[in-house]
C-alpha cells in the first residue's frame, strides 16, 4: 500500500454543508451538482456506506451516505437532506459518485491564511481524508478531502468482496 | 505602409541586368558592407536597400556558380529578411550585427576572390554556424512575433492575399500551356524558358510579400530549376511541373492557396535539381516517384481511409475467389478481383507502402494473363491469390508493418514466400506481348490517346513497335518524337492514365457520401439523452394532471408525443444495428480453409444474411462463429469416404442462418455430419470429473459439458481443432453478451448449435420483478416460467434449502428477499411467485413478492466500482427513472449455491465486516 502524499486544502471557493450538526467544505471544483434526495436502490454484497444507486439523467452512480461512511448514527431522510454529485479520481480516471449529507448551506470563499492544518490526534489515528480547518467568522468548518474520504482502498474492497463471493 | 512598398521595389530590382566581372561582386561586397554600417533596425528604408542589394548579390553568385559565395549570402539575406520583418524585435539588432560582421569578413577575404567565387575565407565558417543558430531560433521566434502581429498584418493583407489567389489559376493556366510549348520544343526554347520564369518570380514575390512562405519557398525552387536550361531537358521535368501546377491548382480550388503546406513538392524540386531523384524515377515515372516522396508525410486521414477501403476489396476479394472457384470462367468476377487488386496497388504505390504495391502488382499481373486468356485460373493460382490476400491482410491489419517495415521475420518469409510463388506461377508460361508492361498501369496511353481521338490504332501499333526496339522509351515519347502527336495530348493522356486509379478511389467514395461517421460516444449518449426522454413523456403521461383532464387538445398533443418519442426511441436504437453479413461472409472463407486442409467437400450455406444486430454484438460474435464453424467442419463432417458409406452425397453442408426470435436473435450453425458423440462426451466429463457416474444428464446437460474449458473428445488434435479451447470460447463470450447456446444433435444426421443472442447490447427484454421495495430484473431470455408459490408445492430439506416440485420436476429454490436485501423477514402473506430461470442448462427458481411485467430495458454499467458483484450484471433505469438492478442468472446461481439460502444474511455481513477490518487494519499500520 501507497502512502499518499497528504494534500493541503487550497485558497478557494468551498461548498459548505451540515453533517450531525458539523459544519464540513467541499473544494467547488469537485462538485457536479447538488440534488434533493430520491430514492436510492439499494446493491448486495456491497458495504453498509455504500446506499445503493440512483440514476443521474440517464447515469446510474453509486451514493455514499457520508453519515455512515463517518460512523454517525444513521437519520431518516428528510427534505433537507441531500446528494451531493462529486466528481472524484480513481485510478487515474474520473469518477461520478454522490454523497448524502444533511443539509446544504452555502458557497463561501475561504482566504489561504484562514486555512489551518487539521489538529494532530497522535499518529495513530488518519484523518487524512480532512485537508484543513477553515476559520469563516467564529465558526470552523472542516475541510474535506474527497478523494480521500472514498479512499481507493476501500473502493477496491468493494470490489474485492464483489469478486470474492 | 513603408514595408510594403519596399517589399515591391526588392522584387523588381531583382531583375535588374547583372554585371559578370568579378569587380562587380567586390563592389557589391564594399557597397552592403558599407550600407550595412550606417543602417539601424528602425531604419526600413536603408534595410530594403541592403536586403535588394544582397537579394542581387546572391543572384549574381548564383549567375557565377560560386556557390559557397552564394551559400554565404543566401543565410545573409535570410537574415537581413527576419531583420526587415520584426524591426521592433530586440533580436533584429544583434541579427543585424550578424550581418554586419559577414561582410566585414567577406571584405578581409576579397583578396581570394576568383572566378568561382571565394574560395578560401577565413573566420566564415564559424559565422556560419552562429548564423544557422540564429535562423533556427530566430525563424521559431519570427513566428511567435508574427502571431502576436497577425492581427494587424492579417486584416491588411486579407485583400491582397485574396487578390493572389484570384489570380492564381490563370497564372496556372500560363505556366502549364509554356511548359507544354517547351516540352513540343515550340517557339524559341530560350523565350519560352525565360518568359515562364519571370512568371514564377513574380508569382514567387507576391507570395513572398505576403508572408506565404511555404509557397514562396516552392515558386523559388521552381525558379531555381529554370533557371538552368539543361535541368529543363532533364527527363520528368515536364512530369514534375505539370504535377507541381495540378497540386497547387488542387489547393487553390480547396480555398487554401496560399496558406497549406507545399514542402513536400519544393523537396522534390530540390531533389530533382541536386538529381537525387534518380533512383526514385528509376523504377517508374517520375510521378509516381514523387507520388512516393510524398508519403513520408502520409497525411494520416489518407492512410487510414487507405486501410479501410483495403479491407473492403479485401473482402470483396476472398468472396471473388470463393466464387470464380466455383464459376471459373465468369469473367465478371475476374475483373471485380481484378479491380480490386488494382485499385489497393493504385494506392499503395502513390503512398509508397511498397511492399503492398508489389504483391498486389504481382497478383494483378496473374490475373490479368488469365483475363486476357493467357492462362487458365488454376487450385494453384487461387491458392496464390489466398496466401497473398492474407498477407494483404495482415499488412493492413498492422499498418505497424507497412510504416516501419517491420513486421518480423516470420512475416517477411511468409511475405517472401508468397510473392515469390506469385511470380513462379507467372514465369510458369513466358508472357509474349509486351503491353503487360504497360497494362499494369491501368489504361495504356496508347489506348488513352485512341480513345481521345488524337492518334488513330496504326499509329500506336507502330509505335509499340518501335518501343520494342527501344525498350527504355516511354510510348508517349516516341509518339511526340515522331511528331504523331501533340505532345500536350500526351501529357493529358499520362495524367489521366495517372489519377485513373484515384479516380475509381473517388468513385466509391461518391457511394459513401450517403453514411456518416459518429463517434460510438456520440451515439451512446444520444440514446441515454432519449431513454431519459422516453421515460420522462411516460411520467407526464401518466401524471394525474393528465389522466384527469379533459382537455382534448391537450391530450391529443400529448398521444401525439409519446407517438414521436417512441418512433425517436426506435430509430435511435436502430442507429447501431447492422447486418450479420459481413461477419457470415467471412466464414466463407474459414470453411474453404478447413475444408481444404482436412480433404473434406464442405458447401457453406448463407441464411438470414440481412438479420440486423447490433455493432457490438456483432464484433462480439465473431470469435464464437469462427470457433462453431471450425468445430461443425472438422468435428462434424466427415471425410468424403465415410460419408459415402453412411450413404450421406460427399460434399458436407454447413448451414449458417440467422433469425428473430423473440427479443432475441439467434444464430443457428447446422451441419449434416457425425452429430454429437453422447456417450464420449458423458465418459469424457466423467473421467473429467464434471459428471457423476450414477447420474442421469439429459442430454442438454451433457451436451453443454462441451463447453468446460479443455474439454475434448477428439482423439487427435488437428491443426485446426481438437484441444477443447474453442467451445469454451464460444460459451465465455456468448455468456459476455448475455446471450445463450443450446444443441441439439442426433447420431449422424448432424448436429445444430444456437446462439441466442440479444439485438443490442444496450437493450434486454427483461422481467421486472418486486421483491420487498426493490424491483429486480431478469434477462427474459433465461426465464423459463413462472409459477404460483403454493405453500404445499415447497420442500424444506434441513440444512439445505428448499425445493419446489413443479409437476414432477424438483427444483432448487432461493429466496431473493434473503439474498439480495439481507432481510429475514417474511413478507406479510402477500401472494408470492416463484420465478424458474434457466442457469447453465439448470433450472432454479427465486422467491419473488410480484411480477411486474416485461420491458425493454436499457442496460446502465453500475461503474468500475461494482464492477465484480455476483449475480449482478448492471442496472436498469425503470419507467419511473429509478434505478433497477438486472440479475445475472449464472451468477446468481453461483452465488446462492455458495452461500445457502438459509445462512446467507450471517455469511455475507461476516465477510464484509471482517475484509473490511482487515482494510481498516491495514490503513492504521500503514
Amino acid at each position: 500500500m501507497t502512502v499518499k502524499q497528504e494534500e493541503k486544502a487550497k485558497e478557494g471557493k468551498y461548498l459548505t454543508f451540515v453533517l450531525d450538526k458539523e459544519e464540513y467544505g467541499l473544494e467547488i471544483l469537485k462538485v457536479r451538482e447538488i440534488i434533493g434526495i430520491m430514492k436510492i436502490t439499494p446493491v448486495p454484497q456491497t458495504p453498509d456506506f455504500l446506499k445503493g444507486v440512483i440514476n443521474l439523467r440517464g447515469k446510474v452512480i453509486p451514493v455514499v451516505d457520508l453519515r455512515v461512511k463517518f460512523g454517525i448514527p444513521e437519520l431518516e431522510y428528510t427534505k433537507e437532506t441531500c446528494i451531493i454529485v462529486v466528481e472524484i479520481e480513481k485510478d487515474g480516471k474520473p469518477m461520478t459518485m454522490g454523497i448524502v449529507i444533511d443539509s446544504v448551506s452555502e458557497v463561501i470563499y475561504i482566504e489561504e491564511k484562514n486555512i489551518d492544518e487539521r489538529p494532530d490526534f497522535g499518529t495513530n489515528i488518519k484523518a487524512n481524508f480532512i485537508s484543513g480547518i477553515g476559520k469563516v467568522g467564529g465558526g470552523v468548518k472542516m475541510l474535506l478531502n474527497i478523494n480521500e474520504v472514498l479512499t481507493d482502498e476501500e473502493l477496491s474492497t468493494m470490489e474485492e468482496i464483489g469478486k470474492q463471493n | 505602409m513603408t514595408a510594403k512598398k519596399q517589399k515591391k521595389e526588392k522584387s523588381s530590382k531583382k531583375e535588374k541586368k547583372i554585371s559578370k566581372t568579378t569587380d562587380e561582386i567586390k563592389k557589391f561586397i564594399d557597397d552592403i558592407a558599407a550600407e550595412i554600417i550606417i543602417c539601424d533596425t528602425g531604419d526600413l528604408a536603408a534595410l530594403g536597400e541592403v536586403s535588394n542589394r544582397i537579394d542581387s548579390f546572391k543572384e549574381i553568385c548564383k549567375k557565377k556558380k560560386a556557390s559557397r559565395l552564394e551559400e554565404i549570402i543566401n543565410d545573409c539575406s535570410s537574415l537581413a529578411d527576419i531583420v526587415f520583418l520584426n524591426p521592433d524585435d530586440e533580436e533584429s539588432e544583434n541579427i543585424l550585427d550578424l550581418l554586419r560582421e559577414a561582410f566585414s569578413i567577406l571584405q578581409k577575404n576579397i583578396k581570394n576572390l576568383d572566378d568561382k567565387g571565394i574560395t578560401k575565407c577565413k573566420d566564415i565558417s564559424s559565422w556560419q554556424e552562429t548564423a544557422d543558430k540564429k535562423l533556427g531560433r530566430v525563424g521559431s521566434k519570427d513566428t511567435g512575433s508574427d502571431d502576436a502581429n497577425a492581427d494587424e498584418i492579417d486584416l491588411e493583407n486579407e485583400d491582397l492575399i485574396n487578390e493572389f489567389a484570384e489570380n492564381i489559376p490563370s497564372a496556372l493556366d500560363f505556366i502549364e500551356q509554356q511548359i507544354l510549348k517547351m516540352e513540343n520544343k515550340e517557339g524559341n526554347e530560350k523565350d519560352e524558358r525565360e518568359a515562364l520564369l519571370r512568371k514564377i518570380h513574380t508569382l514567387k514575390g507576391e507570395a513572398g510579400f505576403l508572408k506565404l512562405s511555404s509557397i514562396s519557398k516552392l515558386f523559388h525552387q521552381m525558379e531555381a530549376t529554370l533557371e538552368e536550361p539543361l535541368l529543363c531537358k532533364k527527363k520528368g521535368f515536364t512530369d514534375l511541373f505539370l504535377s507541381t501546377v495540378d497540386f497547387i491548382r488542387e489547393h487553390q480550388q480547396s480555398g487554401n492557396a496560399g496558406s497549406c503546406d507545399y514542402s513536400v513538392k519544393t523537396q522534390l524540386i530540390l531533389n530533382f535539381i541536386t538529381g537525387k531523384d534518380q533512383d526514385i524515377k528509376s523504377e517508374s515515372s517520375s510521378a509516381s516517384g514523387e507520388y512516393r516522396q510524398d508519403a513520408k508525410q502520409i497525411d494520416e486521414t489518407v492512410f487510414f481511409d487507405f486501410i479501410s477501403e483495403s479491407q473492403e476489396h479485401i473482402q470483396t476479394c476472398e468472396l471473388g475467389l470463393i466464387e470464380i472457384e466455383k464459376n471459373p470462367n465468369d469473367m465478371e468476377i475476374l475483373n471485380s478481383l481484378f479491380r480490386s487488386f488494382h485499385t489497393i496497388k493504385g494506392v499503395s504505390s502513390f503512398l509508397e507502402l511498397n511492399s503492398i504495391r508489389d504483391l498486389t502488382h504481382a497478383a494483378e499481373t496473374l490475373l490479368d494473363d488469365i483475363r486476357k486468356g493467357d492462362r487458365q485460373m488454376d487450385e494453384g493460382i487461387v491458392d496464390a491469390l489466398f496466401d497473398s490476400i492474407d498477407i494483404l491482410k495482415r499488412l493492413v491489419e498492422n499498418p505497424k508493418i507497412i510504416t516501419t517495415g517491420e513486421g518480423g521475420s516470420e512475416f517477411q518469409a511468409d511475405y517472401d514466400r508468397v510473392l515469390q510463388l506469385l511470380n513462379d506461377i507467372k514465369e510458369g508460361k513466358k508472357i509474349s506481348s509486351t503491353g503487360n508492361v504497360g497494362a499494369s498501369k491501368g489504361k495504356m496511353i496508347g489506348e488513352i490517346l485512341v480513345e481521345k481521338g488524337a492518334v488513330s490504332k496504326t499509329t500506336v501499333k507502330k509505335a509499340l513497335e518501335q518501343q520494342q526496339e527501344h525498350p527504355d522509351k516511354k510510348l508517349g515519347e516516341i509518339l511526340i518524337e515522331e511528331k504523331d502527336v501533340p505532345a500536350r495530348m500526351v501529357a493529358e493522356a499520362i495524367r489521366e492514365q495517372k489519377t485513373s486509379p484515384m479516380s475509381e478511389k473517388t468513385s466509391t467514395a461518391t457511394v459513401q457520401t450517403d453514411f456518416v461517421k459518429i463517434s460510438t460516444e456520440k451515439l451512446d449518449h444520444l440514446i441515454n439523452m432519449v431513454g431519459e426522454l422516453v421515460i420522462n413523456e411516460t411520467q407526464i403521461e401518466h401524471s394525474d394532471v393528465i389522466q384527469r383532464s379533459d382537455d382534448d387538445v391537450l391530450l391529443r398533443t400529448i398521444r401525439q408525443i409519446s407517438k414521436v418519442v417512441k418512433e425517436i426511441q426506435s430509430i435511435s436504437m436502430g442507429m447501431r444495428m447492422i447486418p450479420v453479413k459481413q461477419t457470415f461472409q467471412k466464414m466463407e472463407r474459414v470453411v474453404r480453409d478447413i475444408a481444404r486442409k482436412s480433404d473434406k467437400k464442405i458447401r457453406l450455406d448463407l441464411l438470414g444474411e440481412d438479420t440486423e444486430l447490433d455493432r457490438n454484438v456483432i464484433e462480439k460474435l465473431y470469435d464464437p462463429l469462427i470457433h462453431m464453424i471450425r468445430n461443425s467442419c472438422d468435428h462434424g463432417v466427415e471425410t468424403p469416404d465415410a460419408r459415402i458409406k453412411k450413404g450421406k452425397s460427399d460434399v458436407g453442408n454447413v448451414v449458417l442462418n440467422a433469425y428473430h426470435q423473440g427479443g432475441s436473435v439467434v444464430i443457428e450453425i447446422k451441419d449434416d455430419g457425425n452429430g454429437l458423440d453422447r456417450d464420449a462426451i458423458l465418459e469424457k466429463a466423467i473421467s473429467k470429473g464434471l459428471a457423476e457416474k450414477n447420474k442421469t444428464y439429459t442430454d442438454s446437460e451433457v451436451f453443454n459439458f462441451i463447453f468446460a474449458p479443455g474439454f475434448s473428445t477428439a482423439k487427435q488434435v488437428t491443426s485446426v481443432s481438437g484441444r477443447g479451447v474453442g467451445m469454451d470460447v464460444v460459451k465465455k463470450n456468448i455468456d459476455l453478451m448475455r446471450g445463450k447456446v443450446e444443441i441439439t444433435s442426433e447420431k449422424d444426421k448432424g448436429s445444430v448449435f444456437y446462439l441466442k443472442i440479444p439485438l443490442t447490447l444496450a437493450i434486454i427484454e427483461g422481467m421486472v420483478v418486486e421483491v420487498g421495495k426493490e424491483r429486480y430484473i431478469f434477462p427474459t431470455i433465461s426465464v423459463k416460467k413462472f409459477i404460483n408459490y403454493i405453500e404445499k408445492d415447497i420442500t424444506h430439506i434441513p440444512g439445505q434449502g428448499d425445493f419446489v416440485n413443479d409437476r414432477g420436476d424438483l427444483i432448487p429454490l432461493y429466496d431473493l428477499r434473503k439474498i439480495l436485501q439481507n432481510n429475514n423477514e417474511n413478507s406479510n402473506g402477500a401472494t408470492k411467485s416463484v420465478l424458474i430461470i434457466d442457469a447453465d442448462g439448470k433450472e432454479i427458481g427465486f422467491i419473488t413478492d410480484e411480477l411486474l411485467g416485461q420491458f425493454q430495458i436499457v442496460i446502465k454499467t453500475l461503474g468500475d466500482t461494482m464492477k465484480n458483484l455476483e449475480g449482478i450484471s448492471g442496472g436498469a433505469i425503470l419507467g419511473d427513472g429509478t434505478v433497477g438492478l438486472i440479475v445475472d442468472p449464472t451468477g446468481m446461481k453461483k452465488y446462492c449455491e455458495e452461500i445457502g439460502s438459509n445462512n446467507c444474511n450471517k455469511e455475507v455481513k461476516k465477510r464484509i465486516t471482517e475484509k473490511l477490518n482487515e482494510v481498516k487494519n491495514n490503513l492504521k499500520e500503514a
